[in-house]
């Protein structure tokens, strides 16, 4: 079962967050004859947080300047209703190469922290995420 | 960008939904270009005829539900 495990000192104040590369995804790529192996300047290295509040996967914007969207959502957040962000199909590769080749993942402005993607339920619905709590570590396994 | 895509969808969903609910549309301006079973074979289709080209896909449903988030840095 492919998965990793990360420690983060003070997990409680920092949270489950995990360094990820985001590209486009396989399907993308391989319709457009884009050579995986050769797409080094497609790989966008994000700080990703696993987030069991969000619904889907979001990304901040300005991360997907050279993909063009797949659609577009309404989203719900604390402050806002029925916002209508565009959507864009990805690859998400966690530690350890766990990738996911294709997930359509929202894009919308994530301010006031350090954070550029919030991992939510569509990738969990997939996954065992074990959060140890008193080791400060998590585990996500696919 | 998908304005048009979007319109597309509000008016034929009504139709849609007699015939397709619960499968994958691909729009691009102004028309359906198919319906599919998987969303993956709809993103497919749509890079194979669109070549890189922003197309609209969709899950056809009766009711067509936000996505929520409980993280409060978002959009604040």
């Amino acid at each position: 079962m492919p998965s990793f495990t990360q420690r983060i000192q003070n997990l409680q104040q920092i949270g489950p967050v995990v360094e990820i590369l985001l590209t486009p995804s396989v399907p993308y790529m391989q319709s457009m004859g884009i050579n995986i192996a050769t797409i080094k300047d497609r790989v966008v290295k994000v700080l990703a947080m696993i987030d069991i509040g969000a619904t889907g996967t979001v990304i901040s914007k300005g991360i997907t300047e050279r993909i063009n969207p797949v659609g577009t959502i309404l989203i719900n957040t604390p402050s806002h209703t029925d916002v209508s962000c565009y959507q864009f199909d990805a690859q998400i590769v966690f530690p350890n190469n766990v990738a996911i080749p294709s997930i359509v993942v929202t894009e919308a402005p994530l301010q006031g922290q350090h954070i550029q993607c919030l991992i939510g339920r569509d990738v969990l619905q997939h996954s065992v995420f074990i959060y140890t709590g008193y080791d400060n570590s998590f585990t996500l396994s696919f | 960008m998908l304005e048009t895509e979007t319109k597309t969808f509000e008016d034929r969903l009504p139709e849609l939904i007699k015939t397709d609910v619960g499968k994958f549309v691909l729009i691009k301006d102004d028309k359906v270009v198919g319906t599919y079973s998987a969303i993956q074979d709809a993103l497919k289709d749509g890079y194979e005829k669109f070549k890189g080209q922003a197309f609209f896909v969709r899950q056809i449903v009766p009711v067509q539900q936000p996505l929520n988030f409980a993280n409060n840095h978002l959009l604040s």
